[in-house]
């Protein structure tokens, strides 16, 4: 006999031997045997949409790209909070500038306080408090920087 | 000739329109759908691989009746280990690794597990009248995964690519794997007194 006729034929005694019949599956009487788990296969949905609603982290944590964009997002976000915070301290700064340049002859009266208390002390800048003070006193008008600049020399 | 009235056509269309979706999807559709609790596509699944588990059930315990009861216990193991389930395109293969643990302790509490040593020695003790008892011991003769092979691929007919999916290795793997059991399997016949199968 050939090698094909004598593979056919083992095929067929092996085949005859061990198909039984095809086994079918009952659906039925699997979900009366195991309850539990058919239950518990049914309650994967409630849970799953349970765990589905707060679903943006989940989504962000699935992929490396989501969890960069998320990342840059944070930052950007801190970056743009860093600015508007820094912004009204600026303004204030500024805003306390221009007071001092607006008044000039006050800023030259504490200047001229300043040197007269650096080159005679504290009996100086007081002499030089009165005499600005009685000058600002008398005019009206207030001093003019011409004859806030004579002081400085306390 | 059969009569196909209006209502009766209606109510198949119905019942295909029903039935379709799920039956044609693929897998990995199925696993999907069975993880987020779908018994429907869990159902499915159970219908298209019972005869692979049961098949290999049997090759572990060597009898068609408790395989059937291990492929449903397999079933219900897999359900409770669902959301382990990390590859879901290789489900089969992870089914069949669940049906093999479920078949041995089956076969160990009910003291059945028999090695192909202990086999050879009833075979010698008993009287070798029939063909078929002789193919038997000549399966019980090869290793388990020869064995699993050749249950998979006689019991319901399954194709290489299916029986690929049910044990995660290749096509060409199982037509060596198969060409080996075989080739045991007819010289252990030719010794039994068979010369020419």
């Amino acid at each position: 006999m050939s090698d094909k006729k004598d593979e056919k034929r083992l095929d067929e005694i092996i085949s005859l031997t061990i198909n039984t019949g095809k086994p079918r599956f009952d659906p039925e009487k699997w979900k009366q045997k195991y309850p539990e788990e058919f239950q518990m296969l049914q309650s994967m949905s409630q849970k799953d949409s349970r765990t589905r609603q707060p679903s943006i982290w989940r989504t962000v944590r699935q992929r490396p790209i989501t969890k960069i964009a998320a990342a840059a997002a944070v930052i950007i976000i801190a970056i743009g909070f860093f600015i508007v915070h820094q912004r009204p301290s600026e303004q204030a700064d500024t805003t306390t500038v221009s007071k001092v340049t607006e008044s000039l002859p006050e800023m030259l009266t504490v200047a001229s306080l300043n040197i007269a208390y650096r080159k005679g002390g504290l009996e100086a800048a007081e002499a030089q408090f009165e005499k600005v003070h009685h000058k600002r006193k008398t005019q009206a008008t207030g001093m003019s920087a011409q004859e806030l600049l004579e002081d400085f020399n306390g | 000739m059969q009569v196909y009235n209006s209502e009766r056509w209606a109510g198949d269309v119905q019942k295909l329109e029903k039935e379709e979706p799920v039956l044609q999807k693929p897998d990995l559709t199925l696993v999907e759908r069975a993880c987020n609790g779908d018994a429907d596509s869990f159902t499915e699944l159970c219908r298209r691989y019972y005869p692979a588990m049961v098949a290999i059930a049997h090759s572990v315990i060597g009898d068609r009746h408790l395989a059937e009861d291990a492929a449903q216990q397999t079933f219900a193991k897999a359900v409770r280990k669902l959301p382990q389930l990390k590859n879901k395109d290789k489900f089969a293969a992870w089914l069949a690794a669940i049906c093999r643990n479920v078949a041995l302790d089956l076969a160990r509490s009910r003291g059945m597990h028999q090695t192909a040593d202990d086999l050879s020695m009833i075979a010698a003790k008993t009287h070798k009248s029939d063909i078929t008892d002789i193919v038997k011991e000549a399966i019980n003769e090869l290793s388990a995964p020869a064995r699993e092979v050749i249950f998979l691929r006689y019991y319901d007919g399954m194709t290489y690519e299916q029986i690929s999916a049910v044990l995660g290795i290749s096509e060409q793997a199982i037509n060596g794997r198969l060409r080996r059991a075989k080739k045991k399997m007819a010289n252990y016949l030719r010794h039994s007194g068979f010369g020419e199968v």
